[in-house]
């Protein structure tokens, strides 16, 4: 906890920046990034998720859960982790279209290949059988084109700061990704 | 009762042990003792109590609602509850100071606010506070928020408090002295005095989204603020609430104000407010956003403006000046607003532009080092990353004895994860992870966790 307070006191002036430019008139392109940590609760090996929603430079949506139930494998968490970041897709694209802003498919990044192919193929599995019908939610999204799930190299994956504890650099790169930034003069 | 019997209080019961957990007031310890006598409550704290001396104040009045006024008043505290409250609250704090991690932590919102209307006066600014409960007496008759009338029997009435509090700007000057009456909400029945009290308010990230917006589309951000803002929809139920401390009719002190308008502190009345304000803004041809409620937008040909509650402050965004003038306009006419300008401040987020290059930044520099300073961490080493790789926390490092438990109980930790939520919910994800960590121990807090 000191370091938490001991970080905070070094950065501050952080704060969120948005820039740029849209390249239509309220049109939006929300790019999200999930990550998930198979065991990082040591006392009841329960899974940690994360997601980051970015818009325009800056996050604008983001969470770092422990999630209420037991992963057997990491497949099985970050394919359960797609789901929570899934239904904050559902909620954004709502907003946005209530707001008169116009958002496509929402893409999302993961670095979990196995997912992903989880995800896109709604084949029966023994290994999967046993993973819960909400969990599955997340095929029909795909199939309804609202969401696009992209597989991205571990290194680039901005939501890994929120799961897990990195190295210095990685977490100084996450941070920029999410428009984290001191403060111009 | 035997001539050696001990007249205690009764406080709970503990683990492991026949008996009953008693507090004496005269050693003033707890004590265990299977071997008790009950007696009725009040019995027990008649005895103890001593009533206070009632306080007296007087407050000048220039306005002409000096006659109403009165200048003497009492202390309402002396009631029996209340009194062995106190004396357990001051247990507390001194059990806080020894405290290595945070030796100056008050409850307090801010240190230096006054607690009371008699600290308040018997201040160095007394004379500014004083001024500022005029001001909202002012208001309050000027809403005619009640009527004073006697009690019909049967009827429960609700106390009055005055909240005082110093408002500052993004830069921590102070900006304003505000005194706030309310209602003591707490004591309402559920069925008799309020019925549905949920309202909503804007999420942050609804907030954000338009700011990003703001920043690319170049678009217009003004923040407004209501006065007073509970006391805009009149009651449906019949409450009564004691008269106010210090304003006090002369001579008619056992009069009570049947309230007209929602006070603050009354449980219905930010819900009777966002009722209110919906109705008006839907009648002016918005469209109320269905994944957030605060959210109103309006197309006017090519320009759009955006509205966003949050209780009582609201930004609105647009692309056209005019429009939000109009808006403006229609909105002051109906509701006591106060126009702001250009937001550079809303829940404790500084907002900052550069339009030129189209960059908008948010932050909460004020708020981070107000917590800093709160647990007494303003003048530590700063590190690079809020959680070491390889630190891993877990149920095994938790106390086990009980003076390892009493060690830990020194530490306000749970406030102090409450504090960082609210900057990792508004404008830092980067320390998201380390506050997951770190709430997972609220009840069973170790030593190395505090690290």
């Amino acid at each position: 906890m000191k370091q938490v307070f001991r970080y905070l006191r070094g950065t501050s002036d952080y704060g969120l920046c948005y820039q740029g430019r849209p390249r239509l008139d309220r049109v939006l392109d929300i790019h999200g990034f999930f990550d998930a940590d198979w065991v990082g609760d040591l006392d009841q090996r329960r899974y940690t998720s994360g997601y980051v929603f970015n818009l325009f430079g800056g996050a604008v949506n983001w969470m770092s859960t422990k999630q209420s139930v037991v992963a057997l494998s990491t497949t099985e968490a970050e394919y359960m982790a797609t789901t929570h970041a899934r239904k904050e897709v559902v909620w954004l694209q709502r907003l946005c279209s209530n707001m008169g802003l116009v958002q496509g498919a929402i893409r999302i990044d993961c670095d979990s290949q196995s997912a992903i192919f989880l995800a896109k193929n709604p084949a029966y599995h023994s290994k999967t059988k046993h993973i819960d019908v909400q969990y599955h939610f997340v095929r029909d999204m795909i199939e309804d084109r609202k969401v696009l799930l992209v597989k991205v190299d571990t290194l680039k994956n901005t939501a890994n700061a929120l799961t897990k504890s990195v190295s210095s650099e990685k977490f100084s790169w996450c941070r920029e990704e999410m428009g984290i930034s001191a403060l111009e003069k | 009762m035997d001539s050696k019997s001990k007249k205690c209080i009764f406080i709970g019961y503990k683990d492991g042990l026949k008996g009953y957990k008693l507090w004496n007031p005269v050693t003033r310890k707890v004590v265990y003792s299977p071997d008790v006598v009950f007696r009725e409550v009040k019995d027990v704290i008649k005895h103890e109590v001593k009533p206070k001396e009632p306080v007296k104040i007087e407050f000048e009045l220039k306005e002409e609602e000096s006659n109403s006024v009165a200048e003497e008043s009492e202390d309402e505290e002396p009631q029996t509850l209340s009194v062995r409250r106190s004396v357990r609250e001051t247990r507390q704090l001194e059990r806080y100071s020894p405290s290595a991690f945070c030796s100056n932590f008050s409850l307090s919102v801010t240190d230096d606010d006054p607690r009371t209307v008699k600290e308040a006066v018997d201040s160095k600014d007394g004379k500014l506070w004083k001024e500022a409960m005029v001001d909202e007496m002012a208001s309050l008759h000027k809403n005619e928020a009640w009527d004073r009338v006697e009690l019909s029997a049967g009827r429960k009435r609700s106390g009055s408090k005055w909240v005082l509090k110093k408002k500052t700007n993004a830069e921590g000057k102070v900006e304003k002295y505000k005194a706030r009456l309310v209602a003591k909400g707490y004591s309402q029945v559920p069925g008799i005095d309020f019925g549905d009290i949920f309202s909503p308010v804007a999420k942050v990230t609804s907030i954000r989204l338009l700011l990003s917006v703001v920043a690319t589309s170049d678009f217009e951000v003004e923040q407004m603020d209501v006065k007073t803002t509970f006391l805009h929809r009149d009651l449906e139920e019949e409450i009564y609430m004691k008269q106010p401390e210090g304003f006090a009719v002369k001579g008619k002190k056992e009069l009570i104000c049947k309230l007209k308008k929602s006070l603050y502190g009354l449980k219905q009345s930010p819900r009777m407010w966002y009722q209110k304000f919906d109705t008006f803004i839907r009648g002016l041809g918005f469209t109320r956003s269905k994944a957030n409620h605060c959210v109103y937008f309006k197309l006017i040909g090519d320009h759009v403006i955006y509205l966003v509650l949050y209780v009582d402050d609201m930004l609105l965004v647009g692309n056209d000046k005019e429009i939000i003038q109009d808006l403006k306009t229609q909105l002051s006419s109906k509701f006591d607003m106060k126009d702001l300008g250009a937001a550079n401040y809303i829940l404790g987020m500084e907002i900052k532009r550069d339009r030129a290059k189209r960059k908008l930044w948010l932050n909460q520099r004020k708020y981070v080092e107000t917590i800093l300073q709160r647990f007494n961490m303003q003048n530590s080493k700063p590190v690079k990353v809020p959680i070491p790789v390889g630190v891993r926390l877990s149920a095994e490092q938790c106390p086990k004895t009980q003076e390892e438990e009493e060690d830990m109980s020194r530490v306000p930790y749970a406030s102090a994860v409450g504090s960082l939520m609210y900057a990792m919910v508004c404008t830092r994800p980067d320390i998201a992870h380390a506050v997951g960590v770190l709430s997972r121990f609220m009840s069973k807090l170790g030593r190395s966790t505090r690290q």
